[in-house]
């Protein structure tokens, strides 16, 4: 099982607290390939995508429009 | 929005409703994300370089958001807290697989506010939106500028070349910055499903 994480350290907590998933490009339980981006995070006018770090099966945990720090583990991927 | 010459382009950075015109000009940069390298040191590294700029136009810029005027952010550049630019970002993998990031900016030199304001509060009634843009909260660099700026005639192109030189970058300034030359005048927004 791979974690999806958002960076450490992508940006400055103490001048912006959080972020928002804003998008997800796959389903839960969607097969996904490694690479593959999979998820967009919105932060202080900024689009960050999230691609999957290994290929698998993956399992949100994170809703759209959830809320996201540096470090937030916003879902898993079941390798297969 | 595009019969009144104010076509619609979805752009993937960040942020609101962003009006874009002859007497605008965008700016935007591409690098490698390295690591350890933040959403934040993007911003200001731009935010430093167009404040230079509008200094030698005898402008003073403020940071931060101005919730009033058009995609507010909390790096809005503000005279008196009136909005003259705003940034936005978008982090990606190219087709290399290298991750990057582009930091935008835009940059109002001689649009008039009212006309912004009307063309983004007309995109916000269309929309269903309630949000407002207040003129009241926006400004140009040829309304703000001091002396050097009213003494410009084309002062859109000579702010991207001053901008440029600051920068250091060199050869044909168009290749760094997008040039409006008339309508129609894209209304730029960012893609929410």
């Amino acid at each position: 099982m791979a974690d999806v994480v958002v960076p450490e350290g992508l940006w400055d907590t103490e001048k912006t607290p959080e972020g928002i998933v804003a998008n997800w490009f796959a389903r839960d339980g969607n097969a996904v390939d490694a690479g593959a981006t999979i998820a967009e995070l919105m932060v202080e006018k900024t689009t960050y995508e999230i691609t999957a770090p290994v290929a698998g099966r993956l399992r949100i945990l994170t809703a759209k429009d959830g809320v996201v720090r540096p470090g937030s583990v916003i879902a898993r991927i079941e390798e297969s | 929005m595009a019969a009144a010459g104010w076509p619609v382009v979805l752009r993937k950075s960040g942020g609101g409703a962003c009006p874009v015109g002859p007497g605008t000009v965008q700016v935007a940069t591409i690098e490698p994300a390295i690591d350890g390298v933040t959403m934040n040191a993007k911003y200001e590294a731009l935010r430093n370089l167009i404040q230079s700029a509008l200094h030698f136009y005898g402008v003073c810029a403020q940071t931060g958001t101005v919730a009033h005027a058009y995609c507010p952010g909390g790096y809005d550049l503000a005279i008196h807290d009136k909005k003259i630019a705003g940034m936005s970002q978008h982090w990606f993998r190219n087709r290399g697989g290298i991750r990057c990031v582009i930091t935008t900016a835009s940059i109002n030199i001689e649009e008039e506010p009212a006309v912004l304001a009307d063309v983004v509060n007309r995109f916000y009634s269309g929309a269903g939106s309630l949000a407002r843009c207040l003129p009241a909260f926006l400004t140009s660099l040829r309304l703000s500028g001091g002396a050097t700026a009213v003494a410009t005639p084309d002062l859109a192109p000579a702010f991207m070349k001053r901008l440029a030189s600051f920068a250091g970058w060199h050869g044909d300034v168009a290749s760094h910055f997008s040039v409006n030359s008339g309508p129609p005048s894209p209304l730029s927004l960012t893609r929410h499903n």
